[in-house]
């Protein structure tokens, strides 16, 4: 049957975002061995047009592999590592005095941050106020630096790592400041083929490198193009309403919520809990063809996006009770898929 | 292309049709079942009375019938009330559309079109929409509402199963709660409106419509508790007299050519412990072996079983007489005399016949017109071996069992099998006085012979009641008055 031009466009527009992200996974997969859940989760935030906080021990190639998307996507990507006397101004800039034609004026030199991809190593290492300057760029893609605002160029993505092994010394992200982020990902060890993989790569003579899936002259704005089809994909009230009532259920005392909850949890999660899911499912429904979301989109988004969310308290971690055991259970209670 | 919206509104409307039947076939079998019970109520009390010997008597029958009647009514509600639920939930195009997701695997995206038409929905459709459009009419191209939702014939008929079958069992409980053993004027009543039914649907002519209304009142007299045991007896006696009475052929044809040999109760298994045995002709049911059943046909075997039960009535309503008649004697006496009322047991000579196991020396006192010899000492028989299988009269409990009547009614020249009638201490039988009419087939007095006016027993009399003060009963001797009030 004949479609209208306005269909071919917005088909072809799915078709392109289809296209364009499993390039982009596969790119990435050239340099990453293993981890396709991570890769693709770090691409789903990107065009969700939100930050990832990523969670591994040291060696596993978090580094390397936001390197490897940032150049798959053509992107620009900067890296702070964070140590105990990092300043603010160290990751947004400063004035500095510069001398032009004999004549001596403030410039500003912009930090680090100014980049498409920034990879925040160690965050928890930073004290308060440096991390509180990071959030605060992720929030407001600007920054301020002596009463003069200056804009992030979009697309404007972080990611973050945390070593959950060394402690002392650190500043874990209070609970108010993971919520910004996006989407959690724990990054595990890699499998023994993949290290085997891993160990042939980086110890031999081959440099494995990903190859832009954008030009990088049009790769900002093709991917913002992209971050708007996601926006325009359509969410149905009845699953809307499901969304809602994920988040009453993992939230003590909420409509909904299993005494589990009540007894294992301080807090549930905030309405940018139900941003994140709706934002993952609208891109899982793209990559599934599709322009609208399903309940299995939702089911598939939720664990990702409010397992930084719940506010454990003391019992549920001395009894080893995760978030991704609680939202499964509350998932299996409300029993919907398509 | 088809409209996909129209596609999902008209399976809306044949979800909306599919609820409703299957709410009223739920609804159906127990509703017939219930219907059903109500109108064959009579029926069933008759089937249980003829074959098992129970009844449920007028009162409860009525109540039971009202009870049924509401239950119906109750089931109706229920079913409208589950109609218009089941209507009210199909008639959601969000329901629908989630329906036809399911079938088709379409992962809620014909639940968005759907959504997105509802008044509520967001003005501005996403430039996407037209893809969602086109993708939600490729999935309905193939789909067929009349083969995805069929009428589930058999869920709907085993969902009213399991209803109608409880039912059943509450109705199955509540009839045998309430069913109890027949007394003999009950089961005459029941026979009387099952004669009077016979002759109405006969279209015999107007005696025997008359007798069959005449049926019917004594029929409800007896039901009525109100009335004193003497009236209903004597209504059973004229009704029994007319039935008795040479009527019109058709009412023969009907009614039998069964012997009366007037089987009042006065001599028939009333009195001390006459005519009772353990027979099948003890209380109510059928007369024991050998009924007469006779070449009258069916009509004769109802006859004759009809003037069994007439009779057993009667004796029945004598006793009750009796009971009230003494119960008012000793009442009227206990005012007049000092001493205290005796005790049954303790007077031989009580004509309530609770005559308790003699000690030393209680013996019978022989009475006027019997042989001596036939008086035995109470608990013994005539060989003196002690017989207590239940029909002694004196039994160690005190009791005294309740008269059967072994009434057979023979034809002229009719011999019937013979009465077996075991452990009976006494029996009494009357000789017939009418005979056939020659020729005629039909009953006349026999004139030339002397009626017997007191049946042919080895019972002992019963005692006069002489309405006389106890001094001038000269019957007893001196030493024995002190014993007789």
């Amino acid at each position: 049957m004949g479609a209208a031009p306005q269909q071919i466009s917005a088909t072809d527009r799915v078709a392109e975002f289809r296209r364009s992200f499993a390039r982009a996974e596969t790119e990435i997969s050239k340099v990453i061995v293993g981890h396709r859940d991570v890769i693709r989760k770090l691409l789903t935030a990107l065009m969700a047009g939100g930050h990832v906080l990523i969670e591994g021990v040291p060696g596993l190639g978090k580094t390397l592999m936001v390197k490897s998307a940032a150049e798959a996507l053509g992107l620009s990507f900067k890296r702070i590592q964070f140590t105990p006397d990092l300043m603010p101004s160290d990751i947004i800039g400063t004035q500095v005095l510069t001398e032009t034609d004999g004549r001596r004026e403030f410039s500003f030199k912009a930090g680090p941050i100014f980049a498409h991809v920034v990879l925040g190593d160690e965050i928890n290492r930073a004290t308060p106020k440096t991390q509180s300057a990071v959030l605060e760029a992720m929030e407001e893609r600007q920054v301020t630096v002596f009463g003069e605002t200056y804009i992030l160029a979009p697309p404007f993505f972080v990611l973050a790592t945390q070593n959950p092994i060394e402690l002392e010394g650190t500043y874990p992200l209070p609970e108010a400041q993971m919520d910004r982020f996006l989407f959690k990902v724990v990054m595990g060890p890699p499998k023994p083929d993949e290290l085997r993989e891993i160990l042939n790569r980086t110890t031999g003579a081959t440099v494995y490198q990903s190859q832009p899936t954008f030009d990088p002259r049009q790769a900002a704005s093709r991917i913002e193009e992209l971050k708007v089809t996601v926006r325009e994909v359509i969410v149905a009230e009845p699953v809307e309403r499901y969304i809602i009532s994920i988040i009453g259920a993992v939230t003590p005392g909420g409509p909904g919520a299993s005494p589990e909850v009540s007894q294992y949890l301080r807090f549930g999660p905030s309405p940018r809990g139900a941003q994140a899911i709706i934002l993952c499912a609208k891109v899982n429904a793209l990559l599934d063809g599709r322009v609208s979301v399903g309940y299995d989109d939702v089911n598939d988004a939720t664990v990702p996006s409010l397992r930084h969310r719940l506010l454990r308290n003391f019992q549920a971690e001395a009894e080893n009770v995760t978030p991704e055991a609680i939202l499964e259970q509350a998932l299996k209670r409300l029993k919907r898929s398509s | 292309m088809k409209d996909p919206v129209e596609i999902i509104r008209r399976t809306r409307s044949r979800l909306i049709r599919l609820a409703i039947t299957e709410a009223v076939l739920f609804g159906l079998l127990p509703l017939s079942l219930t219907l059903a019970a109500a109108v064959c109520l009579n029926s069933i009390n008759g089937l249980a009375i003829d074959h098992l010997g129970y009844f449920i008597d007028p009162v409860h029958l009525e109540q039971l019938r009202h009870i049924v009647l509401a239950a119906a009514a109750a089931e109706i509600l229920v079913a409208a009330g589950l109609a218009l639920r089941s209507r009210v939930k199909a008639n959601d195009l969000i329901h629908t559309a989630e329906l036809i997701d399911r079938s088709v695997s379409g992962h809620q995206e014909v639940v968005t079109l759907a959504a997105l038409t509802q008044p509520r929905a967001a003005p501005l459709p996403s430039p996407l929409f037209p893809v969602l459009r086109w993708r939600v009419c490729a999935y309905l191209e193939k789909f067929d509402a009349q083969r995805e939702f069929k009428l589930k014939l058999g869920e709907s008929f085993r969902r009213s199963l399991v209803f109608a079958a409880c039912a059943a069992l509450i109705l199955i409980a509540a009839i045998i709660a309430l069913t109890t053993v027949p007394t003999p004027a009950q089961a005459v009543a029941h026979r009387l409106r099952q004669l009077a039914n016979s002759m109405d649907e006969s279209g015999t002519g107007p005696t025997a419509q008359q007798l069959a209304a005449a049926a019917r009142d004594v029929a409800r007299d007896l039901e009525n508790p109100n009335l004193p045991p003497e009236q209903k007896r004597a209504e059973l006696q004229a009704l029994q007299q007319q039935l008795d009475r040479p009527q019109s052929p058709e009412a023969s044809a009907q009614s039998g050519k069964g012997t009366s040999s007037g089987s009042n109760g006065n001599g028939n298994g009333s009195g001390q412990g006459s005519g009772s045995g353990e027979g099948s002709g003890s209380g109510a049911g059928k007369s024991g072996s050998g009924s007469g059943a006779g070449s009258g046909g069916k009509g004769n075997q109802q006859m004759l079983e009809l003037r069994n039960d007439m009779a057993k009535a009667q004796a029945q309503l004598e006793q009750e007489a009796a009971s009230g008649n003494r119960t008012r004697t000793a009442q009227n006496t206990s005012a007049k005399g000092s001493a205290p009322m005796p005790q049954p047991g303790k007077n031989p000579h009580q004509s309530s016949g609770q005559n308790k196991p003699n000690g030393a020396g209680a013996v019978q006192l022989p009475q006027p017109g019997t042989l001596a010899s036939n008086h035995t000492p109470s608990g013994q028989n005539r060989n003196g071996r002690r017989d207590d299988k239940g029909s002694t009269g004196d039994t160690h409990l005190g009791e005294f069992p309740k008269p059967g009547n072994y009434e057979r009614y023979y034809q002229l020249g009719e011999g019937g099998a013979a009465i077996h009638i075991r452990d009976a201490r006494y029996v009494t039988f009357q000789l017939p006085t009418e005979i056939a009419a020659p020729g005629t087939g039909q009953l006349a007095p026999d004139q030339a012979r002397p009626r017997a006016t007191t049946p042919y027993s080895n019972a002992p009399l019963k005692q006069q009641q002489l309405p006389v003060s106890p001094d001038e009963q000269q019957l007893v001797p001196p030493r024995y008055r002190q014993l007789i009030r």
